[in-house]
């Protein structure tokens, strides 16, 4: 079986060179080991999942853990190993009991990551996650509820087979502590199935959440995924979209409020193969006191994707004159034949906005929160639509925060 | 009737170059009245509009601004709002993202702190104005202004002035832009909307809207100063001559001086 493995930086790229990018690691003594996964495999009855746990392990234990200059991250040391449970609406398979249709894909489906090492992580020793597949659910709605004062390290598989539809919501509530997800996520589209998430990070001041997912799209599929990242001392997600096949479609919205010392470091990446693809990333967000975002959107159309559409736009309202906003868009295009675009602003209020709400009796300070609500408003408005609580939800934290 | 609103030897310039747009301006505005000031374009009607509600892009330099025989200059623009001061702006802004009807109920609340109406009715009277100046009602399900036409604007600006019944309402060009049948509707509303303790100022470029909106007072207004009053048959002969004769009246002022 041909495997498929997907990262951000191409070393030859046409006749662009661009030279990778070597991480800093650092070795953490209290990092996952031997006795861990052979303490795993030791309690599975799951000899194929095993296996590949062991596989994953033989990589992982060769690297430490990165150094993020822009994120701070400065290594790190993994918290005591446990299992643990993860509420959801409906009964789900837990990705420690899939079948082989599953270990297909965690076997042929690989991915850079955030960072190898925490791809790898979740793949040998992850604590939860599900296998989901779209015929068991079609036209359903699953709602997954992940509480950080649990060390979430989490494996999630889902199969959206020929015409199923499915819509998964993930709510990540965070702590006052110093809560740790970290996060792989791989998803197949067949043939006309249509998936929808919504990723509603809500995290605290101190958590750290690292959410790697990765989508194949197959003919005339279809995927949208809501992304939205309240604080954290760091919030990552990467998430990888392939378009193999002719017609396949996928929006991201990745939407942001960065407060205190936080740091949202995004990536979004776009790679085109099949004809007459679409998709696009519409991000936005808000920053205030020191806080700090990278996004980083990257649209990549190769050779083949004749009439692809891609398109990109990125904006950032900061708040404060210490916060920072940092957007690298990026669009490589290896094929004459498509329309591409991007564009990455950063702002801040509209003074003359703002004077026409105090016209209309708002204080400063009340027309500048309406100013940076308002930039949720849209995504907010959208998400009602899917899911009147989540965006309830949203709503009041938003308000609450901003 | 009584004294509402005094405008004394104004003047005041622009923050960023310094430069001097108002350069003594007098008005007393008495309850009820209604105020037109014509002038040519760049002559600092906006300007003026914008200094009475505390823009800050102009500093004054002398002079001020009585409300009720007090003055406002210390009050940040809310709190002129919040007394009372409303202006319809020429162009008025765009807030993608605030929905109309939440903005109208909110800039109400502000405005009428101690009216304990329920939302349910302030909500009502807002679909009964937007009914008013024949403003569907979709509308109000959109974002502040945004995607409105020039004319759509304008009318939700009006329909701002009913529904927070000011004391002192500027309307600054709210007749610019407008085809025949939105100026008829837009006249009508203010005509609707405007009271007894209510002082309006009109500004515009054109006599045609005071044909509907009938002015007690005509100002000719330039270079940042009232360089002559009279009735509205000053508009009429503005209308006929043109801004002619705002060239001779200032060409006097300057061979006065
Ligand atoms: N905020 C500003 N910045 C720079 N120039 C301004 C500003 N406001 C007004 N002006 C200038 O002042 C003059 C008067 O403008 P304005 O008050 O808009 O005139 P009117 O409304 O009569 O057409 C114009 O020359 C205009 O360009
Ligand atoms: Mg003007």
């Amino acid at each position: 079986m041909n495997t498929v493995y997907e990262k951000p930086t191409v070393n030859v790229h046409g006749d662009l060179l661009m030279v990778e990018h070597i991480t800093e690691r650092i070795n953490s003594e209290k990092d996952y080991n031997k006795d861990i996964i052979d303490n795993i495999i030791k309690n599975s009855e799951n000899s194929d999942l095993s296996k590949i746990r062991l596989f994953k392990f033989s990589e992982y234990e060769k690297l430490g853990f990165p150094v993020w200059k822009r994120a701070k991250l400065n290594g790190f040391d993994p918290k005591n190993y446990k299992k643990i449970n993860i509420k959801t609406n409906l009964p789900l398979i837990n990705t420690e009991s899939a079948g082989i249709e599953a270990m297909e894909i965690l076997g042929v489906y690989d991915f850079e990551g955030a960072d190898r090492k925490f791809v790898l992580m979740s793949d040998a020793f992850f604590n939860s996650g599900f296998y989901i597949n779209g015929k068991d659910y079609n036209n359903k709605e699953i709602v997954i509820n992940y509480d950080l004062n649990e060390n979430i390290i989490e494996n999630t598989i889902i199969k959206m087979p020929e015409n199923t539809n499915l819509r998964i919501i993930r709510i990540i509530n965070g702590t006052k502590n110093d809560g740790f997800k970290n996060n792989v996520l791989r998803g197949v589209l067949e043939k006309n199935s249509s998936l929808t998430i919504i990723n509603v990070n809500i995290l605290g001041e101190n958590d750290i959440n690292i959410d790697n997912e990765f989508f194949d799209l197959k003919e005339n599929s279809s995927l949208n995924i809501f992304d939205l990242h309240i604080s954290g001392k760091i919030s990552s997600p990467h998430i990888v979209v392939r378009f193999s096949e002719k017609n396949a479609k996928a929006n991201i919205k990745p939407y942001f409020l960065g407060y205190g010392n936080t740091v949202t470091d995004m990536l979004y990446l776009m790679r085109f193969y099949g004809k007459d693809t679409f998709g696009s990333i519409n991000g936005k967000g808000v920053l205030k006191d020191t806080a700090k975002s990278v996004f980083r959107g990257f649209l990549d159309l190769k050779k083949g994707a004749k009439e692809a559409t891609a398109d990109e736009s990125e904006y950032t309202l900061v708040l404060s004159e210490k916060a920072r906003a940092e957007a690298i868009p990026s669009l490589l295009v290896d094929e004459n034949e498509v329309n591409a675009a991007h564009a990455a602003s950063v702002g801040t209020i509209n003074e003359d906005k703002l004077y026409y709400l105090m016209t209309r009796g708002f204080s400063t300070e009340e027309a500048k929160k309406l100013i940076s609500m308002a930039i949720f408003e849209p995504f907010i408005d959208e998400i009602e639509q899917l899911h009147p609580e989540t965006a309830e939800v949203i709503r009041n934290v938003i308000i609450s925060k901003i | 009737m009584s004294v509402l609103f005094e405008i004394k030897n104004l003047k005041a310039k622009i923050v960023e170059d310094g430069r001097m747009i108002l350069n003594g301006v007098n008005l007393t505005i008495n309850e009820g009245e209604v105020h037109a000031i014509m002038g040519p374009n760049g002559s600092g009607k906006s300007t003026l509009a914008n200094v009475i509600m505390g823009s800050s892009k102009y500093e004054i330099t002398e002079g001020d601004i009585l409300f009720r025989g007090e003055s406002i200059l210390g009050l940040s623009t809310d709190k002129r709002a919040k007394l009372g001061i409303f202006m319809s702006f020429q162009a008025p802004e765009e807030i993608n993202g605030v929905k109309m009807r939440q903005f109208l109920m909110n800039s109400y609340r502000n405005i009428h702190e101690n009216d304990d109406s329920t939302a349910l009715k302030i909500s009502r009277n807002i679909t009964s104005f937007a009914e008013t100046v024949s403003m569907d009602n979709e509308f109000l399900d959109r974002y502040v202004n945004t995607g409105f036409s020039g004319g759509e604007k304008k009318k939700s600006e009006i329909l701002q002035m009913g529904l927070l019944n000011p004391y002192i309402t500027i309307l600054d060009e709210i007749d610019s832009g407008l085809d025949v049948d939105a100026l008829r509707i837009v006249a009508e509303s203010i005509n609707k909307f405007k009271t007894a303790q209510m002082g309006v100022i009109m500004i515009t470029h054109y006599q045609r809207i005071l044909n509907l909106v009938e002015p007690d007072f005509v100002h000719v207004y330039s270079n940042g100063q009232i360089i002559k009053t009279g009735d509205f048959q000053l508009a009429k002969d503005i209308e006929e001559n043109g801004y002619s004769i705002v060239k001779e009246l200032a060409g006097l002022t300057a061979d006065g001086e």
